[in-house]
């Protein structure tokens, strides 16, 4: 009796345990806990506000050198292949990326992430036939696992603009990413009245899951049950190893 | 010398799997170089005989869903495993199960008896999982080391613990 005392105190203590944080927890495929500037319940505790980025790119020869902006938690990276920027008269670039609280209205849009600001001091190039998918910019947003999954990367050029969306397509896990041949507020999401993608549909599974694991550990162990006792009364030795 | 090896592995493993692109890699190699441990251990030894091994796999269906049943009953806030790294994700399951409940458990029960091996194990699943998650979800993972470490006790089974972590990381 004591074992399976034991036990049920051990799975008691987990359930309470796994109940205070955020699911997921459990093997850290997750990504690391998304910084917000503005968190959803379910992402509340402990929740530390998100990081800016700062980049000088050198211009050698007349043309922008290949590099990428980051914000120092790694939610946004910003690649820029050489000669991204219009950079007449300039011996360098500046750019700068920082978590917006304030920006333009995302009327009709839900936001899966912080809305960024990327801003440089020259124009991206206009490329009207890239020759790489990434010219002159590739903008790749993290998102949490804690939200459903965003579809597009949209884009407010400045604090009037309309937001638009720039595509986006599914990166490493829980990233989207899109090119862009503009600069200004960036942030990952949906159409507000769009079922979400892959999230919403997983996250109704999940509890089936669990009362499927149940409903198969009852019901599968009546029949072994009845094997057991039929193998005691015949004296076989069914001891684990 | 076991647990030096696991928690070499589990640490380099955590760092490495923040390089972009890596994740799967690590992952897999990970797993492997987890499973390595049990070299050498007799299957008895590691609770992965296969008697009564209808038992052990519903064990293991008993301990999936209460390791899933925290985030099940919050379904708005159950994060979802992309399945680009299923596989990986079996495959760190299976390792570490092999590592922690499987060779490092039978070389501290060996060393001195099921206590340390329980309470050692436990530490060291902890411990590996220092870089890889937040210090406030190290509870609940020290809570679930500690519930497959006395399932390896009580039913001196390793099956169980293998298909439950693989069960539940293929949907956390």
């Amino acid at each position: 009796m004591k074992r399976p005392v034991l036990l049920a105190s051990a799975a008691a203590v987990y359930l309470i345990a796994a109940w205070m944080v955020a699911p997921g927890f459990y093997d850290g495929f997750a990504p690391q806990p998304y910084n917000w500037t503005s968190p959803p319940p379910q992402a509340a505790l402990g929740n530390t506000p998100p990081l800016s980025g700062h980049l000088v790119i050198k211009v050698l020869g007349g043309v922008s050198d290949a590099n990428s902006a980051f914000t120092d938690d790694g939610q946004v990276v910003v690649l820029f292949l050489p000669g991204a920027f219009d950079v007449t008269g300039k011996t360098s670039v500046t750019v700068d990326i920082t978590p917006e609280s304030t920006y333009p209205a995302p009327n009709g849009l839900h936001f899966a992430t912080n809305v960024y600001l990327i801003t440089a001091d020259a124009p991206l190039v206009k490329d009207t036939n890239p020759s790489d998918p990434c010219r002159p910019a590739c903008v790749t947003l993290r998102y949490s696992d804690l939200v459903p999954a965003p579809s597009f990367i949209y884009l407010a050029a400045d604090a009037n603009s309309p937001w638009k969306s720039i595509g986006g397509k599914d990166g490493q896990p829980f990233t989207i990413q899109s090119t862009t041949d503009q600069l200004g507020y960036f942030a990952a999401g949906y159409p507000a009245g769009a079922t979400s993608t892959t999230r919403s549909s997983a996250s109704q599974l999940l509890p089936i899951a669990v009362a499927v694991l149940i409903i198969g550990v009852l019901v599968a162990g009546i029949p072994l049950a009845r094997v057991r006792r039929r193998r005691a009364a015949a004296g076989e030795d069914d001891e684990p190893d | 010398m076991i647990g030096a090896y696991i928690l070499l592995v589990e640490w380099t493993r955590a760092l490495a799997s923040t390089a972009p692109g890596a994740t799967v890699a690590v992952l897999v190699l990970g797993g492997a170089a987890l499973a390595l441990t049990v070299a050498g251990w007799p299957a008895a030894s590691l609770g992965l005989g296969t008697s009564r091994l209808g038992w052990r796999v519903l064990g293991g269906m008993a301990l999936a869903a209460v390791l899933l049943l925290p985030a099940a009953v919050r379904a708005d806030a159950s994060p979802i495993l992309p399945t680009s790294i299923a596989f990986a994700a079996v495959t760190i399951s299976i390792g570490q199960e092999l590592a922690f409940r499987g060779a490092l458990y039978a070389a501290l029960d060996q060393a001195g008896g099921a206590p340390l091996a329980i309470v050692g194990s436990t530490v060291a699943w902890t411990a590996a999982h220092a870089f890889s998650h937040p210090p406030a979800f190290l509870g609940a993972v020290a809570a679930a080391g500690l519930l497959l470490a006395l399932w390896r006790w009580a039913c001196r089974d390793l099956v169980a613990p293998i298909v439950g972590h693989v069960i539940a990381d293929l949907a956390l």
